[in-house]
């Protein structure tokens, strides 16, 4: 599974060769940012302060906030989901992020890998590892998740820093190797 | 710290009566912005987010990185309370586990 990234003449980014499972992954982001229970708001929205009148404070002024930016981003990702394209090289699918669009994907796929960490209960060990205890088919399927949203930031993050379509630009990534690890 | 001696003549003339004043000038104490280590976010992106966030240059926004991933947190930033609760509001927007705690005087 090998996906291409590379910036237009526009400034924006373009992910070609998306399989089916990867665009249906892509598809599954702004659920998961407008996620609730599950301890996915404290994975998203974590404690800020010990001292709980501050906390009390934080949670009713910036909360709100955070909650909209979370919102906004979900949107942004609706929509530029709705110009998936099929690719003219093949059965693979194309998408382009806009270039003022691109910190919003970038934070959406990480917003989305804590809130499926959240919702599978992914422990931190097992999110370290990449092997969940007792091979439960529900966290393996989210940690394959996480990982082709990792594989993703790390792409965005090659890639965007270059603004001409030169075909020296265009990165690869083999979603079945290891990427950066977590920090 | 302000020490103000103000020496005074009695009313009836006679010997001075000497005041002092002393007032404690006690500044606000800073806060530190505190990441902590997660297992899900990768490294390239929590150095893009420090840079982004604090305008850190590469070298600096890399050493508070492996700070973060190998002692499990790092104090990125120590300043004014407002200040500080801004800078901890992006990095939660960016999905950084950040927090907030009060710095001391030596910080």
């Amino acid at each position: 599974m090998r996906v291409e990234a590379y910036v237009d003449a526009d400034g924006d980014l373009v992910l070609d060769r998306l399989s089916e499972g990867i665009v249906a992954a892509l598809g599954a982001i702004p659920a998961l940012l407008l996620a609730t229970g599950d301890g996915v708001e404290e994975r998203l929205l974590p404690r800020t302060y010990v001292d709980d009148d501050d906390e009390a404070h934080w949670q009713r002024y910036v909360r709100p906030d955070l909650e909209h930016l979370f919102a906004s981003r979900a949107e942004i990702v609706t929509k530029d989901l709705r110009q998936v394209r099929i690719s003219p090289d093949g059965p693979y699918y194309w998408l382009c992020i806009p270039v003022r669009h691109r910190a919003a994907w970038e934070a959406a796929l990480m917003g989305a890998c804590h809130a499926l960490a959240a919702k599978a209960g992914l422990a931190d060990d097992e999110l370290q590892s990449g092997e969940p205890r007792g091979s439960d088919p529900t966290k393996l399927g989210a940690l394959a998740q996480i990982q082709v949203y990792q594989a993703l930031v790390w792409l965005i993050l090659e890639v965007g820093g270059h603004t001409c379509p030169d075909p020296e630009v265009v990165e690869e990534f083999d979603l079945d190797a290891d990427e950066d690890a977590a920090g | 710290m302000v020490l103000v001696r103000a020496g005074f003549p009695s009313p009836q003339g006679g010997e001075q009566i000497e005041t002092e004043t002393r007032t404690l000038v006690r500044t606000a104490l800073p806060w530190n912005v505190v990441v902590h280590d997660d297992p899900i976010t990768p490294m390239s992106y929590v150095t893009k987010v420090f840079m982004e966030v604090f305008g850190y240059g590469e070298v600096k926004a890399q050493r508070l990185m492996l700070e973060v991933h190998h002692r499990g947190r790092s104090i990125v930033w120590g300043g004014p309370r407002e200040a500080a609760e801004l800078h901890c509001q992006k990095l939660q927007g960016r999905h950084l586990k950040a927090s907030l705690e009060p710095g001391s005087a030596e910080e």
